[in-house]
């Protein structure tokens, strides 16, 4: 069922160490994309893969790196975000510390076809073996000529250097993570200029997901058509490729796999690498389900920012088209199921409380609001309603939605509108009783 | 500007065309719409963080094979897609087509949301803050909040009136978190002395750990940014309401730059002076001297006219005046650089026309120096600007932060050069400095003349030699001026011998520079206080013979001499720290008459004091370093029997028949303009930005 691309070898022993990722064809993609591949065309392999970010936005990657004037005397970077923040996700860690070398390698192709001699790896402060293993693997390759000066023999220099967060949410947003390398205070920037404009010193600069990276050597050794081989790519696109025309647009093209973070009440959560288009009722299956005596009651299919869905979308194909016509998101890949025994305020509360916590304090809207709704929801999970509570619920939710600065507190809503829809019967009875219909108070939130 | 570089959109109807990259927030002021704004302030970088300037905006949409607006089939109208939320017009770029509203009852709405976020944590104890009736909160939240108060949870508790050095309190809890404070200060002054702590909800604003205020020479202006009580002046707080202060346009009295101010005075006392708008001039800025140096016009004023210790009627002053001065040789005024024109004007009138052999002196270096030979505006847009013994960061604070701003924005460079021990804070702050051996300043301009003539390796070696400034700094400074556009060179302050070589060393520099430049090379001296230049077109300045600076000015050598029998001071206090022998010579003169504001060293000397009006009480005129003719209008009434120096002057004047009819300022200004051509622009009106009159 899974399918192991991004995750190749990550079962092998001894993986994790450029020896063995060279004998199994580890760094071939590097030497092909140097000695055999101009900058462009290595753009273009990435471009008509159709890979798009593992992030949560989901653009177009060969888009973004064809932003860069390459021409441009200012010097460029890479900026690999490794930040990992979002409730829910953890595939970025298992990546860095399975397959380390495989983000290197892309990392140093994607230098490559930008034009950039330094990289720069924003991890997540918390992640300290992913921390460990980046570091022997960029030591490995330093050695092994693969990093440093004349590259493989070619006359490409490029280094990488790894700057570890100091725990901040926001931080994983692209323009408040190029503030905080800067040594500012993280928040986020506006946009236009985008990165690719005006990014780190305000120089061009490509700002890419770790499993984004982790996907570029293989399409650069296997080619695009052989990417796009798995998962659901929208045919337009591969008959645009084929006449080298402009695609008819990437909105419902899925190629590849995707590695999801799969949690909840599950028998076997964890990491699994699948398809996309793969249904969600498989990634289910491949979690071993929910526990004894537990029934599913809802879904969240890309990390805390999407919005929940019901159990009818069980069968749904995971693309970023069927997602969004669902009305969530793919996002960060992050699916959490969520069984009968899960109170669905706490749920709210829970990740309202992340959000407010994680909140930049930059914009009105996220700061305040998310502190007032905080309150609310607190109140009402913990048996001190007032009448009109949800409408007041609602009406924060609504003065929030469209207003903030980032996607981070037009994230406060999700969890929150999307349980009232779900649920209103159990929002009602906390209201009516001042207490949990459920009374599962051993699975929810402390504190 | 060519037409594609223009864009046409309506606001709310209005059609409208600006340049490319103009954001609707300014656009809409530009047609007198005004939209809700709290973190945007024209000054400073847009941010777009309070979210209260939300609009809908509508795009036309565009045919992707035509490139061309898409026709509704019936009417025939362009097609219009909303944008899929409200924008924030602050940073929302005009583009051609949009069409924006700012009034509908979804963009209300929006707004209403977003104050009603702000005041969630916001303490709402208005009766006891002191922005109150001039804070942004307020009259936001009466013109387009809410109308109600559905937050009910507990509120956020934070630091209370919090002193931060001498000047500001800040109030923590009332913070609405718009950046303005810390953006004025890392935009344009180069002292962060407030910054960001805490994130979220918790975010607050906290004196700077690394820069203490107290060396903070532009902070002050934080208090008018802030849009509510979060923080407030030590000085102003309590002492009045806004509403109960005149309000007059006022002109700084510290430094040659001449700032716009508001003078906000109350029942006679002036209670606070902030900056006016003048691009021209000090955009919404002052220093914190202009600011905070006004306690000398409450404190230890002369209140009356005093003869020999004696509290006089103003006859009695007057006349006394006149019959001590009337038959007497030898008699020298003393001006303070910050004396108006009419004051300078008609005192130039009484001591030419009225006395025997006098002479008159101002108290600053103009006479030897010149006029500097540009505008603010000049040295804005020019590149690199090089100070010599130039320290512009205290002489002309506005002046520095005005080009520190060009400079941050990478638009100029600052230069400074002088001795090592000078101006480290200068130095500190400019692009680039280099040490000067002290007393080398005529030296160096001369090697700069020579080595913009050519830089070859003997001259460099010789002028590295005379000024010790390392030969490569001064080849890659000769490279840098040949190289650029529209150089500029300050020359500040120099001993009285070097004024003269200091002017044809920079002569014959400007004539090398100007070359084959188009853009006029602005390069000068500049001395001088807040009103030097107008006081020479008025005619106060002494033979070319009798020029000194400093303790070398002649009045002072003629005193010692014996060669004055009388004294009249106006202004300052130039007696202040006068050696033993300069006080027995003044107790020797028949008599020394001061007309001033305060009591000093100079005035308990007089034998005749003639108590007059400060600069927040009488009407008047200043001239700045640049040639820009500004008026001041008194916010309070002369205080007790205090009176406006043209009128005790203009009343000398009249006892001597020199002056008939009328003293106000319009009657000395129109007599001024009828007295010579270069005086003519007295008699025009003067405009909020002041006009420039010479140049
Ligand atoms: C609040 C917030 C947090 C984010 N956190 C992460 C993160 O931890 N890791 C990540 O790759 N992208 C994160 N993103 C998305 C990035 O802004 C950006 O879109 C992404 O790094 C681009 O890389 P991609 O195109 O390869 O996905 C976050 C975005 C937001 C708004
Ligand atoms: S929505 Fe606003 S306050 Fe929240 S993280 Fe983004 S910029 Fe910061
Ligand atoms: S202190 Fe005032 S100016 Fe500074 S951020 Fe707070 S509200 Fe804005
Ligand atoms: S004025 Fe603050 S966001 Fe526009």
């Amino acid at each position: 069922m899974q399918e192991f691309r991004v995750l190749m070898g990550h079962d092998t022993p001894g993986y994790a160490s450029i020896g063995v990722y060279r004998d199994h064809g580890g760094y071939e993609a590097l030497r092909k994309a140097l000695h055999q591949m101009t900058p462009t065309e290595v753009t273009d392999e990435v471009y008509w893969s159709g890979l798009r970010g593992r992030g949560g936005a989901g653009f177009c990657t060969g888009m973004k790196w064809r932003f860069i004037d390459r021409s441009s005397p200012v010097p460029k970077y890479v900026v690999v975000n490794a930040d990992e923040g979002e409730p829910g996700t953890f595939k970025d860690r298992f990546i860095m510390e399975h397959v380390p070398h495989r983000v290197i390698e892309g990392i140093l192709i994607a230098c490559h076809a930008v034009g950039a001699a330094k990289a720069y790896i924003y991890l997540r402060g918390e992640l300290a073996l992913c921390r460990e293993r980046l570091l022997t693997a960029i030591e490995e390759a330093r050695r092994a000529g693969l990093l440093g000066a004349s590259v493989l023999g070619s006359d490409f220099d490029v280094d990488i250097a790894l700057h570890r967060g100091a725990g901040a949410y926001i931080c994983g947003e692209e323009t408040a993570l190029l503030d905080s390398l800067e040594g500012r205070r993280a928040q986020p920037r506006l946009k236009p200029p985008f990165p690719a404009q005006a990014g780190l010193y305000g120089c061009p600069t490509v700002v890419n997901n770790i499993e984004t990276l982790a996907n570029v050597p293989l399409i650069v050794e296997h080619g695009a058509e052989w990417y796009r081989s798995v998962g659901a790519p929208n045919p337009a696109v591969d008959a645009a490729a084929r006449t080298g025309g402009p695609p008819s647009g990437f909105g419902p093209d899925s190629p590849g796999t995707r590695v999801f973070s799969v949690s909840g009440k599950l028998n076997n959560p964890g990491v699994f690498e699948v398809p996309m288009g793969t249904p969600m009722s498989a990634l289910f299956g491949l979690a071993g389900g929910l526990r004894e005596g537990l029934e599913l009651r809802a879904v969240i299919p890309g990390g805390s920012s999407a919005p929940m869905i019901g159990p009818e979308h069980f069968e749904i194909p995971l693309t970023f088209q069927t997602l969004a016509d669902a009305g969530s998101m793919l996002g960060s890949g992050a699916v959490v199921f969520i069984d009968d025994q899960t109170c669905p305020v706490d749920l709210a509360l829970n990740l309202v409380e992340f959000y407010e916590h994680e909140s930049c304090g930059k914009c009105t809207p996220c700061r305040e609001g998310g502190q007032w709704m905080r309150k609310v929801i607190q109140r009402i999970a913990h048996g001190q309603c007032r009448e009109g509570d949800l409408e007041l619920v609602r009406h924060v939710s609504d003065g929030i939605k469209g207003k903030c600065f980032c996607a981070l507190g037009e994230s406060i809503p999700a969890p929150v509108n999307s349980s009232l829809a779900l649920f209103p019967e159990h929002w009602q009875y906390h209201i009516e009783h001042g207490s949990c219909p459920i009374g599962a108070k051993e699975y929810s939130h402390v504190g | 500007m060519s037409a594609n570089s223009m864009v046409k959109l309506t606001i709310d109807g209005q059609e409208l065309t600006v340049p490319k990259g103009t954001r609707v927030m300014p656009a809409a002021d530009s047609i007198g719409i005004h939209i809700p704004r709290f973190c945007y302030h024209g000054s400073l970088s847009v941010l777009g963080a309070c979210r209260v300037c939300l609009v809908q905006a509508f795009n036309p949409v565009i045919d992707r094979a035509t490139g061309e607006p898409v026709k509704d089939d019936e009417t025939g109208e362009p097609v219009y897609r909303e944008m899929p939320t409200l924008q924030t017009s602050c940073t929302l770029e005009c583009t051609e087509g949009m069409k924006i509203v700012t009034d509908s009852e979804k963009v209300l709405q929006g707004r209403a949301n977003i104050i009603e976020f702000i005041l969630a944590n916001h303490p709402l104890n208005c009766p006891i803050c002191d922005k109150g009736g001039e804070c942004e909160l307020q009259e936001m939240t009466m013109l387009c909040g809410p109308g109600r108060q559905l937050f009910t949870e507990s509120r956020l508790n934070q630091d209370k009136a919090r002193r931060i050095g001498a000047s500001i309190v800040l109030d923590q809890e009332r913070c609405i978190v718009c950046y303005r404070c810390t953006r004025f200060l890392s935009e344009w002054a180069s002292e962060q002395v407030f910054e960001f702590h805490e994130r979220g909800g918790h975010s607050v604003i906290e004196p700077a750990l690394k820069e203490p205020i107290g060396k903070a020479r532009f902070a002050g202006n934080t208090i008018d940014l802030c849009p509510v009580g979060a923080l407030t002046s030590e000085y102003f707080r309590f002492s009045a309401r806004p509403w109960e202060l005149a309000d007059t346009p006022g002109v700084c009295p510290h430094c040659a730059v001449g700032c716009s101010l508001t003078l906000g005075g109350r029942l006679g006392t002036l209670c606070r002076v902030q900056p006016r708008t003048n691009y021209y001039v000090n955009d919404n800025w002052i220093c914190d001297r202009g600011r905070y140096d006004y306690a000398w016009v409450q404190d230890d004023r002369l209140v009356a006219p005093e003869v020999d210790g004696v509290r006089v009627p103003w006859e009695t002053a007057v006349e006394r005046t006149v019959s001590a001065l009337a038959d007497i040789e030898s008699i020298a005024a003393v001006v303070d650089p910050a004396t108006p024109c009419e004051t300078g004007f008609l005192l130039q009138r009484f001591m030419s026309d009225g006395l025997k052999a006098s002479s008159i002196y101002v108290e600053d270096d103009f006479d030897l120096a010149g006029p500097f030979p540009g505008t603010i505006m000049d040295l804005m847009y020019s590149d690199p600007v090089i100070l010599v013994s130039a320290n512009i960061l205290e002489d002309q604070p506005i002046l520095w932060l005005r080009l520190n701003r060009r400079a941050l924005e990478g638009k100029l460079s600052m230069v400074a050069i002088g001795a090592p021990d000078w101006a480290p804070d200068l130095k500190r702050l400019a692009t680039d400095h280099a040490d000067l051996q002290p007393g080398q300043a005529v030296a160096f301009l001369n090697g700069m003349a020579d080595l913009v003539a050519s830089a070859d390796a003997s001259t460099l070696t010789r002028v590295s030699t005379e000024t010790g400034i390392p030969a490569e700094w001064l080849r890659g400074l000769v490279e840098r001026i040949s190289a650029a556009k529209r150089p500029a060179l300050i020359v500040g302050a120099l001993p009285t011998g070097e004024y003269a070589p200091a002017r044809s060393a920079l002569d014959r520099l400007t004539r090398s520079l100007q070359a084959d430049r188009k853009m006029p090379v602005k390069a000068g001296i500049l001395v001088g206080g807040a009103n030097s230049r107008g006081l020479r077109l008025v005619g106060c300045s002494p033979r070319a013979d009798a020029r000194g600076s400093g303790e070398t000015r002649p009045w002072r050598q003629a005193l010692l001499a014996g060669d004055l029998n009388a004294l009249i001071v106006v202004g300052g206090d130039p007696l202040c720290d006068a050696s033993p022998e300069l006080v027995e010579a003044v107790r020797g003169l028949s008599s020394l008459v001061y007309l001033g504001t305060n009591r000093n060293a100079t005035s308990e000397l007089a034998t005749v004091k003639l108590a007059s009006a400060s600069f927040a009480e009488e009407p008047f005129t200043f001239v700045n370093f640049e040639g820009r003719l500004q008026q001041s209008i008194p916010t309070n009434e002369p205080i007790e029997c205090t009176m406006p120096g043209l009128r005790v002057v203009g009343r000398l004047c009249a006892a001597l028949g020199l002056w008939h009819g009328e003293l106000t300022a319009d009657a000395v200004r129109r007599s001024m303009a009828e007295t010579a051509e270069t005086l003519r622009p007295w008699a025009a009106p003067i405009g909020e930005q002041g006009e420039m009159i010479a140049s």
